[in-house]
């Protein structure tokens, strides 16, 4: 019900997003991931028009079949929450703290379904049940700050919902809470998605959390989609550098075990740093820091090519393994 | 990031800029000499050489003015750099060792507050005798609760930060620290302040001389020309309206520069993520 | 054997809660119970445990920045809290912290060299720090030309390495990183925990390591401490504990983070 063709969003004729393309149907459960500096977060914000006033955009962006890469703000807010929804990362500073939850939550009802104050607490109520707020009732009545962060994570799901969008993005849903609360948190969006018939797009840097909650990943680098493929396959067997750099990087189950002499073994790590925007390089962003870097990997930039079913990754390696 | 200034802050700029531009040109040259008493033309139109007319004694209207803006000028300088000292290295201290100290300093800054400023200026005139410096004493007094205040309350957020932790974890004295990391990062409010204090401070001045507590003939302000002017409303009305026109142009510049800086350096501080 | 860098014994640390109601007696939060444990030279000591566990205020407590209610902490034998004011900051040269938030843990209006001299600077000690901080950069991985730059120059994993130079600046016996590395990206935090490793290899650092992210903790700690509301719910060697924890609560931190990967 989205399709992306070739989106770029630029500031000062630097690209932050390049040529991003992209289909989500309802049902679907995608990944994001990626570091600082990937875009992911501008991505998030270009699917719901909220892009920065600096950004160039570029390409096209359809949402139901509409055409919206010329529409106006006023387009974009007739979609917003009722198509597509954001869920954001800090609980605490999404919701406005000098009004109970229950009134947040209702507002959005009263404002885009012109229904009842009454009408849209009785929705609000329903909707602190589904998504597993405790003594949902009480809580309706309740400010921000006498809620646990879970629960306030909990809140800003309800209000996503509330006017049943077809697409859920949330952008690190997880990342302030405790692990034991970000992993209900995790459970609760991969239902909702599932019994809703909900398309969910998990933007998150935690491997772990999204390989749980989706189906689909889309890794992101410097801007670009460097791979994409059903979950479990990209995370057991990565096609793309960066990939394979960033899962080695993870932090291993091995427990620091030291040798003869007693010393320990290091991370593996990706050399050096992402480079600041104007410094990416034009070919593969990925260039610079790739352990097997071709000659034309920094000008040449790679496209996104299958490379088996459902799977693909930007990178001339692929090329050279194919010929 | 956009670099447009506030608008509130280029008028302030603007409107400050004339009257200390005035004020300091005064000190090399006026029109006339404010203090030549010329008898014969008291109340004479504004004329060629008189830009805006005599008063009642026969002084250039203009050159009075001039030389009022540089008493005033002067005392809200002084007075407000005196008290703001005072007053940001009380609140430094309040803020370094809080506790009891701190609510102790706290409680004579409510009291500095609860006391009329004038009232205050009254008594001191009384004792010492009315004079421009006494104003500058007076009104001094009067800003040291409230910079006391503002330096206390931007103090007590930036201990909180990690990097005066680090500080304290590197075995900084709070001396040291209160200097060199408190100090500067709460420079942004404290100037803030400043700039409205001015204002208020102009306003002070010019109270005090018109109730004859502060500039003594021969030397001129504001508030002592609105004085004088004040008998003659029926004979000049003008000589009213200009001093106090001054006043009030001094006092929205430094009120929209003060607006302005806040502006400026609130925001960014938050954007410098 | 010789003795221990840090001994903890005991620790205990409470505040007191507003008054809910003026006939009832304030409410009294033991934010640390009864905390024991110590660190040797070139040893890494995790303390693990979510939020509201006490970890930060355990860390607080040893960095001698708060006193504690009940119990001692001794650094090579002496007492941070019983000494003088004028004692106690000589002897903060020996143990230093690294600070959770790379954005706020340098002074924005200070040029990365001043801010990593400050230790140094601290005890009064005179001449030129320039080499001590130019050797320190260098230990970090950056430059010494860095120096000059502000903090807003640099990403957030380099800034941590700026805060890390800091705190080793003054060849300190013992590091303590309170969620050192959780805001950085998981490739920089590699970069950042490689670098710990090798600074406690060169210089024998002691190290407290607190985290609430047993993956990491897992990676680069020699001893574990679990804590949960205060208590100290587990401890021992790391590799026994995550391998077979004998507290379910323990269990269940494996169990929401050992997702399958």
């Amino acid at each position: 019900m989205i399709e992306l063709a070739n989106l770029t969003a630029s500031f000062d004729g630097a690209a932050a997003l390049r040529d991003a393309t992209l289909s989500v149907a309802p049902g679907d459960r995608l990944g994001v991931v990626g570091e600082s500096g990937s875009g992911k977060t501008l991505f998030a914000l270009c699917l719901m028009g909220m892009a920065p006033d600096a950004a160039n955009l570029s390409g096209s962006i359809h949402v139901d079949g509409q055409d919206m890469s010329v529409a106006s703000e006023s387009d974009w807010q007739a979609i917003r929450a009722r198509r597509v929804a954001m869920v954001f990362q800090e609980p605490m500073a999404a919701l406005n703290p000098l009004r109970r939850v229950g009134v947040t939550v209702a507002e959005p009802l009263m404002v885009h379904e012109g229904i009842s104050r009454q009408a849209a607490l009785a929705r609000a109520l329903a909707l602190f049940k589904e998504v597993g707020i405790n003594e949902p009732e009480a809580r309706l009545r309740q400010f921000p700050h006498q809620l646990s962060g879970g629960q306030r994570q909990r809140v800003l799901i309800a209000l996503a919902l509330a006017c049943n969008p077809a697409l859920l993005i949330a952008d690190e849903p997880t990342t302030a809470l405790d692990a034991s609360v970000a992993l209900r948190i995790t459970d609760l969006l991969v239902r909702l998605a599932k019994e809703r018939q909900m398309a969910l797009i998990f933007i998150s840097h935690d491997l772990a959390t999204v390989a749980r909650a989706t189906n689909e990943i889309m890794v992101m680098y410097g801007g670009d989609i460097v791979e994409r493929g059903p979950t479990t396959d990209v995370l057991e067997t990565p096609i793309h550098p960066y990939t394979k750099g960033l899962l080695a990087a993870l932090p291993k189950w091995l427990i620091a075990q030291r040798d003869a002499e007693g010393k320990r073994s290091r991370l593996a790590t990706i050399p050096g740093s992402v480079p600041p925007l104007p410094e990416l390089p034009q070919g593969c962003r990925f260039a610079g820091r790739c352990q097997n870097e071709l000659a034309n990997c920094a000008t040449e930039r790679p496209a996104l090519q299958q490379k088996s079913v459902g799977r693909s990754a930007a990178c001339h390696l692929l090329d050279r393994d194919a010929s | 990031m956009s670099r447009r200034l506030p608008t509130n802050f280029i008028l302030g700029a603007i409107l400050v800029a004339l009257v200390v531009g005035t004020a300091a040109l005064s000190l090399v040259w006026t029109p006339h000499d404010p203090t030549l008493l010329n008898i014969p033309g008291k109340f004479d139109e504004p004329s060629s050489i008189y830009w805006l007319g005599t008063d009642q004694l026969g002084r250039d209207v203009v050159s009075q003015l001039m030389a009022g803006a540089r008493n005033s000028m002067a005392v809200a300088l002084i007075a407000v750099l005196i008290g703001g000292s005072i007053g940001v290295s009380l609140g430094l201290l309040a803020s370094a060792i809080g506790g009891w100290v701190e609510d102790a300093v706290m409680r004579l800054a409510d009291l500095g507050f609860a006391f009329p400023a004038l009232l205050f200026a009254i008594m001191l005139a009384a004792v010492l005798g009315p004079s421009l410096s006494n104003a500058v004493l007076a009104i001094a007094f009067i800003n040291i609760p409230i910079f006391a205040r503002v330096a206390r309350a931007s103090a007590n957020q930036i201990w909180t930060r990690d990097f005066v932790s680090a500080a304290r974890a590197a075995g900084m004295s709070r001396l040291a620290i209160s200097r060199d990391h408190i100090l500067p990062n709460i420079l942004a409010a404290v100037i803030v302040q400043a700039t409205i204090e001015f204002a208020v401070a102009i306003l002070a001045e010019a109270a005090l001389s018109y109730l004859g507590l502060g500039a003594q003939p021969p030397a001129s302000s504001w508030g002592r020309l609105l004085s004088e002017a004040q008998t003659l409303l029926y004979l000049a009305p003008q000589l009213v309206l200009y001093p106090g026109l001054c006043i009030v142009t001094a006092v929205l510049g430094f009120g929209l520069l003060g607006d302005g800086l806040r502006d400026i350096t609130d925001p960014r501080l938050v954007r410098e993520r | 054997m010789s003795a221990p860098l840090l001994q903890a014994q005991g620790l205990t640390r409470r505040y007191r809660l507003p008054r809910q109601s003026f006939f009832q007696s304030p409410p009294v939060l033991t934010a640390v119970d009864n905390a024991t444990f110590s660190i040797n030279a070139g040893e890494t000591l995790g303390i693990v445990g979510e939020s509201g566990s006490g970890k930060s205020t355990l860390a607080r407590l040893v960095m001698a920045f708060e006193t504690p209610d009940e119990g001692q902490v001794l650094f090579r034998g002496q007492c941070p809290h019983t000494v003088s004011n004028r004692e106690l900051r000589t002897m903060r040269q020996q143990f230093q912290m690294v600070f959770q938030d790379p954005y706020g843990s340098l002074d924005p209006r200070r040029k990365i060299g001043w801010s990593i001299a400050e230790p140094l600077r601290a005890t009064g000690a005179d001449g030129d720090p320039t080499k001590q901080v130019d050797e320190a950069l260098e230990q970090v991985g950056l430059h010494y030309s860095d120096a000059a730059k502000y903090p807003h120059e640099f990403s957030g994993g380099q800034r941590q390495r700026i805060a890390i130079a800091r705190a080793i600046v003054t060849r300190p016996a013992l590091l303590v990183a309170d969620e050192a590395v959780s805001a950085l990206d998981v490739s920089v935090q590699a970069q950042v925990l490689n670098l710990m490793m090798d600074l406690q290899d060169e210089l024998g650092l002691g190290i407290l390591f607190i985290s609430h992210n047993l993956a990491v903790v897992a990676s680069i700690c020699d001893h574990l401490l679990v804590m949960q509301r205060g208590k100290t719910v587990e401890s021992g060697a790391a590799a026994d504990i995550l391998r077979a924890p004998s507290n379910p609560y323990t269990q269940s931190l494996l169990n929401a983070a050992g997702v399958a990967l």
